[in-house]
């Protein structure tokens, strides 16, 4: 099996409160992570404008290995911004939880259906390869998580990324959903989106590997929202020793690197 | 106090102290009880010490129960002198018959410390049976198992324990970031007993950390009847003080930034229903949520900041204030302190007084 890792440092990992990168670092810290093999980088948000989207326009003309993806909310109009930056893959992330649709967004779930053909066809016509990602997945219903994936499906969505949103994943539990997942979507490869909120999301992101997964978003350092996210390094070196996946990472160049790109994110202690 | 499930007492048992001591702490006599005293109230049942920790604390406190690890009979002298009745022995220990009898004579209850790294490890622990001394022991604690990220280990452990007629603790390492959910596993399949250490701490991998596995129970597992869990702010603190260690910001649960929040779709979430982006209310395990304003803010958040300023403003005057206040966080390469976004909504609305609109 081979896993491959999506980093999203320079998007989830900014977000923590107290990151502040400048386009130079964004583009710097992409140049890192393209050195030390990453598959896929998660390059920011284009919706946000300004620096974050000349940064995207930056990375993308190094002509970098890794190939670039950027976020967006399932809206037409930053959708707009991400294909002005022409990354490799566009994500889009569909909240899926109850808690989300009701509490955040006020709508239902056939809101997130029609609004979620809407943003994929948007894509896919202007000729962009897609991924979803389910947010809030591990506390939404599980039929509802299979509704979404059967219609992005239909629609030619090759990938779809499973989001521990607040990090309330045990590690049996996921292997068994990307399992099941897995068996039903059989063309539909699978990422996992994990956070640190109880200390197990290395141990969710190696438990979805088990599962199936064949992605795992990762950040430098593990920063993140709140207790951030799966950290790369911690999640290499257990996946080549317990999986005997990720094989082809250097333990050493990562640390090197790790170091250099911690140094750039800088104090992280936010303003409170 | 235990963790009360339906049909399972679990019992807590710390291995902190002796991996604070291992690294030469100075750690005084009533820093070391009060800390222990803390970690009660979270739930810890048992404080495992050793010689050089008796050394610093002299007579035990009355209240809390510990367990005393012997390494020879020095040890076990000791042990019968201060009153610990309960002990932690290795395999060498076992072997010994004569050190075995003392403490059975002075009804000293011992767990036998059992290290299981492979699958096949457990072959070996069976090989127990034929042990002399077996019948002495009255807890294993199965040491280690990080490595096992299948459900075969929960099997394998039980059946340990049933075979043995034994209480099963378990104790794992964390070399693979797997030692919570090791721990959630064994308490959710009847383990009697397990052992971790504040923050994770230990001085090789370290272990399970216990504000992880404490919270992911009331948050996963023990809905109903949850621990209180309020004071854990405080025992980080404390533990920080007393031991010079600094603890990460974003380290789980006790981390001083995890409910520091400033994303637009973050604080737009959590300003409607913090449930939407939090799993658990930050006053639960006693701490604050605090909405930071730089680089990554939203319309929405910057005008209930200036709301929280005293400043009355339309969402949408928020709104105009959003570009620049990208500007100034990016220049300082950080989140701007009140003052300052103060400054940019007083700046801008001049300057539209002035003509810009």
């Amino acid at each position: 099996m081979i896993v491959k890792i999506v980093d999203t440092t320079l998007r989830d990992g900014e977000q923590r409160a107290g990151i502040v990168l400048r386009q130079s670092e964004k583009v710097q810290i992409a140049k890192m992570l393209d050195y030390i093999g990453i598959h896929q980088i998660e390059a920011g948000i284009p919706a946000m404008g300004g620096e974050e989207k000349n940064s995207i326009y930056e990375i993308m003309a190094l002509g970098l290995n890794s190939r670039i993806s950027t976020w967006n909310r399932m809206n037409i109009n930053d959708l707009k911004d991400s294909i002005d930056c022409n990354p490799h893959s566009i994500h889009i992330s569909i909240p899926s939880s109850d808690i989300q649709l009701e509490h955040k967004l006020g709508k239902d779930r056939d809101w997130v259906i029609e609004n979620m053909r809407k943003c994929i066809s948007f894509v896919r016509d202007k000729g962009f390869e897609v991924s979803i990602g389910l947010e809030d997945a591990s506390r939404a219903d599980f039929d509802f998580i299979l509704r979404i994936i059967r219609e992005a499906d239909i629609l030619g969505v090759r990938r779809v990324r499973y989001a521990d949103t607040v990090g309330i994943l045990y590690r049996y539990k996921i292997c068994e959903e990307i399992d099941k997942i897995k068996r039903q979507f059989k063309d539909i490869e699978l990422e996992i989106h994990a956070h640190n909120d109880l200390g197990m999301a290395v141990s969710n992101s190696i438990g979805a590997v088990r599962g199936g997964a064949t992605y795992v978003d990762c950040t430098i350092g593990g920063i993140g929202e709140r207790a951030g996210n799966c950290d790369f390094l911690k999640f290499v070196s257990s996946a080549k020793d317990i999986l005997g996946v990720c094989k082809k990472y250097n333990l050493k160049k990562i640390v090197k690197t790790q170091k250099s790109i911690l140094k750039i994110i800088g104090n992280v202690q936010a303003v409170s | 106090m235990s963790v009360n499930l339906k049909n399972n007492r679990v019992r807590i048992v710390d291995r902190t102290l002796p991996e604070i001591f291992a690294n030469k702490s100075s750690l005084k006599r009533l820093e070391s009880i009060y800390f222990c005293w803390l970690l009660k109230d979270m739930g810890v049942d048992y404080f495992e010490i050793n010689r050089a920790i008796l050394d610093v604390i002299g007579k035990l406190p009355v209240g809390l129960d510990f367990i005393y690890r012997i390494e020879n009979i020095e040890d076990i002298n000791r042990c019968i002198k201060e009153g610990v009745k309960r002990c932690i022995v290795g395999f060498d220990i076992l072997n010994q018959n004569y050190l075995m009898d003392v403490l059975k004579t002075h009804n000293i209850n011992t767990t036998l410390e059992y290290p299981i790294y492979e699958l096949e490890d457990f072959n070996s622990i069976k090989q127990l049976k034929d042990n002399a001394c077996i019948e002495m022991i009255d807890t294993i604690r199965v040491v280690g198992l990080d490595r096992f990220i299948t459900p075969e280990w929960v099997d394998k452990t039980m059946s340990i324990g049933r075979e043995l007629n034994i209480n099963i603790n378990i104790c794992p390492e964390d070399t693979y970031s797997e030692g919570t959910a090791l721990c959630l596993e064994g308490i959710l399949n009847g383990m009697d007993s397990i052992t971790v250490s504040f923050t994770g701490y230990g001085t090789k991998s370290g272990f399970a950390a216990l504000e992880e596995v404490l919270v992911a129970l009331n948050v996963l597992i023990n809905k109903e009847n949850k621990l209180n869990l309020s004071k854990l702010a405080q025992i980080t603190d404390y533990y920080s003080k007393i031991t010079g260690k600094i603890i990460p910001e974003n380290k789980p649960v006790i981390g001083k930034g995890i409910f520091k929040y400033q994303a637009g779709i973050h604080a737009d979430g959590i300003e409607k229903n913090s449930n939407t982006y939090e799993l658990y209310h930050p006053c639960a395990v006693g701490q604050n949520r605090s909405l930071t304003i730089g680089k990554h803010s939203g319309k929405r958040a910057v005008h209930k900041k200036l709301k929280e300023l005293g400043i009355k403003c339309r969402v949408e005057e928020a709104e105009g204030i959003l570009d620049n206040i990208r500007e100034k966080s990016i220049e300082h390469k950080r989140d701007l302190f009140d003052h300052e976004i103060i400054d940019i909504y007083v700046t801008c609305n001049m300057y539209c007084r002035g003509g810009c609109l």
